[in-house]
């Protein structure tokens, strides 16, 4: 046995270890790879969850500009890691409540089409009034969230910046207000969602309403080094 | 011995490691593709409740039912792809259009003023290892269900003189407000209301022809168009006489719902100066009863000698009633048909919606056949002993959880003749009787409804139409922080108000009740 052991030591010392290298290095991507792709499944399913039920919230009546239905939005998305700033005492509707603490940022909108000059929608205010005919207009803008992960996505939908907007998020003349236009991007990514006819589709009527939650997270979990994990985006239209 | 071992032994980590990866991938790739597999059903699921919700909510577009199906299939269509296009997430094969296969609208086998919408999809979600052994995608089925009550609502405007600049505003927004909702199966009714409350239109299936819509197929003329604004504000009487109307066609399998509109604040109750025993006219006053006899002479002293006020008006409905459907049996009992005509000593009593010195007269009405009032044709406070301790519709004065104070003696308001006292009392009371009117529509046991609210222009009491609406929305807002006198009862139907600045926020504030309401109505 003691022989045995000698030969061993001397002849093949670090065989194992040697052995264990080449292994490895078809393991350890392969390990690593499923970590990071499960991972990101994982989250993808939760962040997909999370916003769809937002958005099934919101069409049922939740106001998100309202510190209890944001607080049942952050309890719901607890999992994610969502985050907002706590309303100080005696305030009321917040349309943008973002901190820098979290892994989350929610957009809440509600848009409508508004359609041609002669359409119901323009002539209520006056077809010559009627700035934004044949466009998509935010009547309801609401965020909430980390405001840092800004810097990683955008809303596809825009920032809504232009329009006048009240602390419930209302979008104030938003037929007349040029600002409540969708931005030139995010207008033609509608227009290529709801106004095309393939598959069956048919373009938006006038006055139609689409309400949609987008959320982005990030995944600081799995950051490597200094560069930043790609986060997960979801957007729902209900 | 040890040699040969150690000959044999070389490399095995190495073989049996390569060999293990022969099993390991394979279930490595299983649990990816299965989690693949999973995140596209979650995006299928999604799509399909969006498109269940957009179809329930196309439920209301057209002017059959035939083409409120078509609508909502539509809506089905749209909303699914928008959410799930065609190769997204590298999907094959979706299977979605509006045939009964894939979007079934159905009435409710249990609730006749119930539809039910069910949308079905498939769509197939590529494998990327286990095509290894043959197997290249997995098909996904995702099913959702959404249904969309009938909605029975009544439209209650105020038509008082202040909104007499945004009259057709009104009208505009009133009209873009039917023609959200479907013509043949929800029904809508109008009361408009100044000093009294005409018309009363019963909530019926045909409102877009009665009362005129605005919408994306097109628009029509009716009742709504007819609305001319002036006079005072009686909310509380047009309140209770909308929801009676509800109350008659009572049908608690639908969503039931009285949206106010007002400009201001209510400044005319209706009261019945009988209580049971007496009348409470004061035995200063001129005022002479059926027998032209005053208080002082002895007049007053019976129910039969009271006069039927504002004569030549009945209180029935269906002629020029001024206080129509009162119920012919105790005061303040909601009816379920018209009552017949009767007699009943009413009057309804305008006042000043503010306080001042030169602005304090409390008047009590303008006519009223036999009297001689004190304050000459302007009648006044002082012709009275008494205030009943609640309107003709039964809504209280100082009801439990009174929004305003009000000073009672024995459930009744004594008239103190002093100016102050008494407008306060008074003032406070519309206010009260108002937020009665609106918790006795949410509380009745039978029918309980929805109370939406729209304030419009800045004369309106935000803390006060909150508490109609019982709206939760608005109880960290600074109007209901500072008073604390906001309501939340999480246990009655919980509505919403909405504040509106100028007309266009009118017309906002509207759609956003209706699409309120169509929200409710899933």
């Amino acid at each position: 046995m003691k022989s045995f052991r000698k030969s061993t030591n001397r002849s093949e010392r670090g065989n194992e270890v040697v052995e264990f290298a080449f292994v490895a290095i078809m393991f350890v991507p392969l390990i690593l790879g499923s970590f990071m792709v499960g991972m990101n499944i994982v989250k993808s399913i939760a962040v997909n969850h999370v916003v769809r039920d937002l958005n099934n919230m919101y069409i049922h009546g939740a106001d998100f500009s309202a510190s209890t239905y944001q607080q049942l939005a952050l309890r719901l998305a607890s999992g994610v890691n969502l985050n907002a700033p706590v309303f100080p005492s005696g305030t009321g509707n917040v349309q943008a409540n973002t901190g820098n603490t979290g892994d989350g940022l929610i957009w809440v909108t509600q848009m409508m089409y508004v359609g041609t000059t002669t359409e119901p929608t323009c002539t209520a205010v006056g077809s010559n009034n009627c700035a934004n005919h044949d466009s998509f207009v935010y009547t309801q803008r609401i965020v909430f969230g980390n405001s840092a992960l800004l810097q990683q996505k955008q809303s596809t939908l825009g920032d809504a910046a232009s329009s006048t907007i009240s602390s419930s998020g209302i979008v104030r003349n938003y037929v007349t207000d040029s600002g409540a236009r969708l931005p030139s991007a995010a207008q033609a990514d509608m227009r290529g969602l709801w106004m095309n006819t393939q598959n069956g589709r048919q373009p938006l009527s006038d006055g139609q309403i689409i309400y949609a939650v987008e959320g982005y997270f990030q995944s600081p979990s799995l950051a490597v080094g200094s560069t930043p994990a790609k986060g997960v985006y979801a957007r729902y239209f209900f | 011995m040890s040699m040969l071992l150690k000959r044999k032994d070389r490399g095995v980590a190495l073989i049996v490691g390569t060999a293990a990866l022969v099993m390991i991938i394979p279930a490595v790739g299983l649990a990816i593709d299965v989690g693949y597999v999973y995140a596209v059903k979650a995006k299928l699921q999604a799509a399909v409740d969006g498109a269940a919700l957009a179809a329930a909510r196309g439920l209301s577009l057209g002017q059959t039912t035939q083409a409120q199906a078509a609508s909502a299939k539509q809506n089905a269509v749209n909303w699914f792809y928008s959410n799930l296009p065609p190769n997204d997430w590298a999907t094959k094969n979706t299977q979605m259009d509006t045939s009964n296969q894939h979007v079934l609208v159905y009435d409710d086998p249990t609730n006749p003023q119930v539809r039910n919408v069910t949308v079905t999809a498939e769509t197939s979600a590529p494998t990327w290892f286990m095509r290894w052994f043959g197997k290249d995608a997995s098909v996904i089925r995702a099913t959702s269900n959404a249904a969309r009550r009938d909605v029975v609502a009544m439209l209650v405007l105020d038509r008082s003189g202040s909104m007499g600049g945004s009259c057709s505003a009104l009208i505009d927004a009133a009209k873009q407000f039917t023609g959200q909702f479907a013509a043949g199966r929800d029904q809508i009714g109008l009361v408009t209301f100044s000093d009294g409350v005409a018309p009363v239109i019963a909530p019926s299936t045909s409102f877009q022809t009665t009362l005129g819509y605005i919408n994306a197929m097109g628009s029509g003329t009716g009742a709504l168009d007819t609305i001319k604004c002036n006079g005072s504000t009686s909310t509380a009487e047009a309140v209770s006489l909308g929801y009676n109307e509800l109350y008659k066609k009572s049908l608690p399998g639908a969503l039931n719902l009285v949206v106010v509109e007002t400009d201001g604040l209510p400044n005319t109750a209706v009261y019945n100066w009988w209580d049971g025993a007496s009348y409470g006219i004061s035995a200063t006053s001129a005022c002479k009863d059926a027998n032209n006899k005053t208080r002082a002479a002895g007049g007053w002293a019976t129910a039969s000698s009271g006069r039927q006020w504002f004569g030549g008006q009945n209180l029935s409905s269906g002629g020029s009633s001024f206080i129509p459907n009162i119920s012919a049996g105790t005061t303040g009992s909601v009816s379920t048909s018209d009552p017949p005509a009767r007699t009943m000593t009413v009057l309804r009593n305008p006042i000043q919606t503010s306080h001042a010195t030169s602005n304090n007269t409390v008047n009590i009405t303008s006519t009223a056949p036999g009297c001689t009032f004190a304050g000459g044709t302007s009648s006044s406070i002082a012709d009275f002993a008494w205030m009943p301790s609640a309107d003709v519709y039964g809504n209280a004065i100082n009801p439990t959880s009174a929004y305003a104070p009000v000073t009672t003696t024995n459930g009744k308001i004594a008239v103190t003749r002093n100016t102050n006292t008494d407008w306060t009392n008074i003032h406070n009371a519309a206010l009260n009787v108002t937020d009665n009117a609106a918790y006795r529509a949410r509380t009745n046991p039978t029918l309980p409804v929805y109370v939406f609210t729209i304030g419009f222009s800045n004369a309106v009491d935000n803390v006060l139409l909150q508490r109609m609406a019982n709206d939760p929305g608005w109880l960290t807002s600074p109007d209901c922080v500072n008073s604390g006198a906001c309501s939340n009862y999480a246990d009655q139907p919980q509505g919403r108000y909405v504040h509106a600045a100028n007309t266009q926020e009118l017309m906002q504030a509207f759609l956003s009740l209706s699409s309120e309401v169509l929200r409710l109505s899933r």
